[in-house]
């Protein structure tokens, strides 16, 4: 009897390990938007990777500052050489968790609201930030998306007098990640 | 006095045009611009593996020609595909400039893109990708 019961607390940490699945993208999608009253900006990519720890939620996003895309090639230039600049930090990187996790359940389908915080690392800089979170869990996908803002002197970088109209101080920043469960 | 007025105004003008055309200057056309290096997929992800930095040195922002194997096609509408290096764990991502281009991909099949090398995640990266015929 006594083996019986340690076969089945056995199978159940088996099963549940087997269910401690890690979520993955190569391809989510990161946008920012800088509006003034003078000069509406955007950049995107579509190639940040991101995982999620299905057993306790931590989750990390990583992105290329060259791969944001902008409609004018100078924007892009002056982005990348002047403000970012990109060859001395060319990620920028977040380290985080679901602090709710608890109720977020990623076997069941369903929409859930979650809590997101962490370490965010822009231009060589670390800071603690937290947002709310929305997790579609669709079969064995998750359809991540966020919305935040930073604020661009938080992280060091500095705006040249003459364009300090043209960009926002604070800066929206939108996240989309279609996780699917990593094959090991 | 007048004559002055006139040629201030010209190179007023001249000035503006020029500025006007630098703001609006176009991307580089990566289907007709000549690749800075000519390389098959695993050779750039072995420098990468051997030496971050250094290869950042050489390849950032610099056009890339790859000639190889599309080893995995994203079907999220991304435009994403990854070329093969025969390293399980580094490939090179390229995104397309027209994410509808992936159509004309398939898994398996030899070749040859054109991309602005971006840096290394966990594949090195190349973007505003076009595919040559």
């Amino acid at each position: 009897m006594k083996r019986v019961l340690i076969l089945s607390c056995m199978l159940v940490i088996i099963a549940h390990a087997s269910f401690a699945q890690k979520y993955f993208t190569k391809t989510g999608q990161i946008s920012f938007y800088s509006d003034t009253p003078l000069e509406k900006i955007e950049a995107h990519t579509k190639s940040a990777t991101c995982v999620l720890d299905g057993s306790n939620g931590k989750m990390e996003f990583a992105v290329l500052i060259k791969s944001f895309q902008f409609e004018k090639a100078l924007m892009q230039e002056h982005f990348n050489e002047n403000y970012m600049e990109s060859n001395k930090f060319p990620k920028s990187t977040f380290k985080g968790q679901i602090d709710n996790f608890n109720s977020v359940d990623l076997s069941k389908n369903g929409r859930y609201n979650a809590k997101v915080s962490g370490q965010l690392t822009i231009h060589g800089v670390t800071k603690d930030v937290s947002t709310d979170a929305i997790i579609q869990v669709q079969g064995d996908k998750l359809d991540c998306q966020s919305t935040f803002e930073v604020a661009v002197a938080d992280y060091g970088i500095t705006i040249p007098a003459v364009v300090k109209d043209n960009i926002a101080k604070v800066v929206k920043i939108k996240v989309m990640a279609n996780l699917e469960p990593l094959k090991q | 006095m007048k004559k002055w007025l006139g040629i201030l105004l010209v190179l007023a003008l001249a000035g503006g045009v020029i500025g006007y055309k630098m703001y609006n200057k176009p991307h580089k056309d990566l289907s007709s611009a000549s690749p800075d290096y000519v390389l098959f997929p695993s050779t750039l992800v072995n420098e990468y593996e051997e030496d971050e930095d250094a290869a950042n040195a050489k390849y950032l922002d610099k056009v890339i020609e790859l000639k190889g194997k599309v080893r995995e096609i994203s079907q999220d509408g991304t435009g994403n595909f990854i070329m093969e290096t025969g390293n399980p764990l580094s490939g090179v991502q390229c995104a397309l400039l027209n994410p509808e281009d992936i159509r004309s991909l398939s898994e398996g099949a030899t070749v040859t893109v054109r991309g602005i090398c971006t840096g290394k995640l966990m594949d090195v990266n190349l973007s505003r990708c076009v595919i040559i015929l």
